[in-house]
């Protein structure tokens, strides 16, 4: 079953996607993702070295050639074919490197290769929001450990970018601005949250961090999407996205699980999308402590209320102790 | 949360040409190809001079 489900009870939608049941889990003697050699099994690339390919996923949970689907829709039901579409990206031909090692170019390509993604993906009629992602590490799901994201083109906006862009909406409606241009000054002001900055780019626990050591990165200039930076932008982009894999990296001495993804403009067309959107990348490590995940639990889950066990001060600061303790 | 989903699908892939990706990405090409199951592989290089 590959179909679009809508909860009436909660105004959104849920896919169904029963064959990703099957897909691969942590295979043992063979990734995948990795080049193919002469002579050896093939793998999803069909080339001896890499820099950087994308590719549609074997197992979409969205799909160009969606099926109609199998319960008809209904006024109190409605479904729709899981249409849109699910990219791998695979950032690098060494099996065991992660983002956080990635040289600088490569950082940079990457950068350079969301925005083209974005950009090609968003063209596509069906697709109204394009989001470039990365699940690190098997805390959060992760079933292969070659380093790659993916980026999905959903049929609609999802329901935490929208719920953001009626935030963002609704505060330019009252003064005028966009929250997050007011929110980049802020931080840069007070200081005590940021974490890292360089030119054009700053990173923050924010003032009201789900997750312990979330951070938070934002061009400081008004720019909606990836494909609104420029060179210089995407230099800065790189570098700090860097950054900031490198700080959680170094933070407990180990490699730091997370959740990255960009939130940008919506790829429908309307104009309206414009002033309101302000691209950022969300980084949502599920630690709070070496040992301790952050589980999401009754509050969380039942009520959609977030409970943060360290104060965003106090986890900026020890993200900051282990930026100085790179150089 | 989400997970790739990921595995082998050897199978034989259209022929692909480079196309230059528009600055400001830079020095960047792109090979995109199809596969016979209608999946598309998309390789980006870096080519000095490109951009």
């Amino acid at each position: 079953m590959t179909e679009r489900r809508f909860d009436p009870t909660t105004g959104e939608w849920v896919t169904f996607a029963t064959h990703r049941q099957n897909r691969t889990y942590k295979p043992a003697a063979f990734c995948p993702l990795c080049p193919t050699q002469p002579g050896e099994e093939p793998t999803e690339i069909p080339y001896p070295d890499f820099e950087v390919v994308t590719f549609d996923n074997l197992f979409p949970s969205f799909s160009p050639y969606a099926p109609v689907p199998e319960v008809a829709s209904t006024d109190l039901y409605p479904t729709a074919p899981a249409v849109g579409r699910c990219e791998v990206v695979v950032y690098s031909d060494d099996h065991t490197a992660t983002f956080s090692d990635l040289e600088p170019d490569r950082v940079r390509m990457l950068v350079d290769v969301w925005a083209d993604r974005t950009a090609i993906l968003g063209a596509d009629p069906d697709i109204s929001y394009v989001m470039p992602f990365e699940n690190k590490g098997e805390t959060v799901g992760t079933t292969l450990s070659h380093p790659h994201g993916q980026i999905y083109g959903y049929p609609e906006v999802p329901p935490r970018p929208r719920r953001e862009l009626q935030a963002s909406e609704a505060y330019h409606s009252r003064v005028g601005r966009c929250v997050y241009c007011d929110v980049v000054r802020r931080e840069l002001e007070d200081g005590q949250r940021v974490v890292a900055a360089v030119e054009g780019w700053v990173a923050w626990v924010p003032f009201a961090a789900r997750f312990p050591y979330e951070v938070r990165v934002a061009p400081t200039s008004h720019r909606p999407a990836l494909t609104d930076l420029d060179g210089s932008e995407r230099d800065g982009l790189a570098s700090i996205l860097s950054t900031v894999a490198r700080v959680y990296d170094r933070l407990w001495r180990f490699s730091l699980p997370y959740v990255m993804a960009f939130h940008q403009r919506p790829t429908d067309g309307d104009p309206g999308w414009g002033p309101i959107s302000h691209l950022h990348v969300e980084f949502c490590p599920p630690n709070r402590a070496p040992d301790r995940l952050k589980y999401l639990a009754g509050s969380e889950l039942a009520g959609g209320a977030f409970v943060t066990d360290v104060a965003p001060e106090n986890a900026a600061a020890e993200l900051r102790s282990a930026r100085m303790a790179l150089r | 949360m989400s997970t790739s989903g990921i595995n082998a699908s050897p199978q034989d892939t259209s022929e692909v040409h480079d196309q230059r990706v528009e600055s400001p990405a830079r020095d960047l090409v792109r090979a995109t190809e199809t596969r016979p199951d209608g999946r598309r592989l998309t390789r980006y290089r870096r080519v000095p001079g490109e951009s």
